[in-house]
């Protein structure tokens, strides 16, 4: 199951115990087009749409990294579950295995730690650590 | 982008490659696409490999596990998707060994990597000097470094004589790759009914005959009304319950006439055409 920009969103405004309502006052956007980017009905708001949900809803600058980073795109949710829980787990790691190229998805929290795994490891050699 | 336009592209990648020589260098191909290359022992038996960019650069992963065959095809698969910068399009599935179903990046990713893997500049002139038959696929296997399932689907498709290489699974037919002179016969195999009863491939892991046999082509050909003698020889691949079929006429048993009439009923279905290697463009005749 992947979720993009729109699904990330509802769970943020959710856990802040928002109406689309009250984010859209907020944020100052429209509600009804805050439904519409959370439903994926529209799938690209402008950095300014965003900057504006991020003021509103005070994510911590870690989800709202990751909230950016959604826009145009989706990920697994068990990836995001991942990188959401380890708060150690390095944001750089996540992006690369957002994007990750394969002839089959990885399945499950425990073959996305394994990529992740990967990825720091690499990662960790290109800088000479 | 479609077949023709990947076929193209891989061609033009092999022929920078100006002193390139078989078995081709996975090393070379990766450098040249300036990406890093990794095998990996902890990849789960079904994970072929993937591609990650760390630090603006992409990785390919390899399961190191798999035959060195294997792993040169999932390289290039994987170049596959950096050349022709393919996303990956997710279906759920882990299992990259399926026939069935297959993403069209994915399936456009494989073609790439059976250019690469086996050029036709290299590749096609040693097929048509070989001789037909499953020794020359193996050998030719060896030779490239390819499965026998990349290296049979690539010897029919580029073959001057009339051949296919078909693909069954658990009994079922799941791929088959012709040649262009059997493409014009008319000779079409049905993809996704069973393999006919009286073939080798119907023997399944009971198959002892390592030599061809000669079948009855309406056995085989979907409404073959043209005679001639068909050989058939198959190699049975045990870990997929998988079995690897050669077919062919030879030249003194080549079915009477000229193109046959159902060339153009299979022509006109494009979105069911095999996948065989040869570029297809559109014939203006036809549309008039």
């Amino acid at each position: 199951m992947s979720i993009g920009f729109g699904g990330f969103l509802e769970r943020l405004r959710t856990e802040k115990g928002l109406s689309l309502r009250q984010l859209g006052q907020l944020a100052d956007v429209d509600h009804a087009y805050v439904h519409r980017l959370e439903t994926g009905a529209k799938v690209d708001p402008s950095i300014e749409i965003v900057t504006g949900l991020i003021r509103a809803l005070r994510p911590g600058e870690r989800k709202a990294r990751i909230l950016r980073f959604l826009v145009g795109q989706t990920v697994e949710k068990d990836l995001l579950d991942e990188v959401l829980e380890d708060e150690d787990l390095s944001l750089d790691d996540f992006e690369s295995a957002a994007q990750m190229r394969s002839r089959g998805r990885p399945d499950g929290r425990e073959a996305w730690r394994r990529v992740l795994k990967q990825i720091r490891q690499i990662r960790e050699k290109m800088e000479g650590g | 982008m479609d077949e023709s336009t990947v076929i193209l592209k891989a061609r033009t990648f092999v022929r920078s490659f100006p002193d390139l020589t078989c078995p081709v260098s996975m090393e070379l191909y990766v450098k040249d696409i300036d990406a890093g290359l990794r095998y990996e022992t902890e990849l789960p038996e079904n994970e072929s490999g993937h591609s990650l960019p760390i630090k603006g650069k992409w990785h390919i992963i390899v399961n190191k596990n798999h035959l060195e065959e294997r792993q040169r095809f999932t390289i290039c698969h994987e170049l596959g998707h950096l050349y022709l910068d393919l996303s990956s399009e997710h279906t759920g599935k882990s299992d990259s060994q399926r026939y069935t179903k297959r993403p069209k990046n994915e399936v456009l990713c494989d073609v790439f990597a059976s250019e690469i893997l086996l050029p036709s500049d290299h590749f096609k002139p040693l097929v048509n000097a070989a001789d037909l038959g499953f020794y020359s696929v193996i050998a030719l296997a060896k030779k490239f470094k390819a499965s026998l399932t990349a290296t049979g689907s690539r010897f029919a498709a580029l073959n001057d004589m009339a051949c296919t290489f078909v693909l069954s699974e658990h009994g079922i037919v799941r791929y088959a790759s012709r040649s262009p002179s059997l493409r014009e016969m008319g000779a079409w195999v049905q993809i996704g009914y069973r393999v006919p009863p009286s073939s080798l491939a119907a023997q399944g892991a009971k198959l002892v005959q390592e030599g061809p046999c000669e079948v009855d082509p309406t056995e085989w050909f979907e409404d073959w009304t043209r005679g001639g003698t068909l050989y058939e020889e198959s190699r049975y691949l045990p870990d997929w319950d998988r079995m690897l079929s050669l077919l062919w006429f030879e030249e003194d048993s080549l079915p009477a006439g000229g193109v046959a009439a159902n060339e153009e009923t299979e022509d006109s279905d494009p979105y069911c055409r095999e996948l065989d290697g040869m570029l297809s463009w559109p014939d203006r005749t036809k549309k008039r």
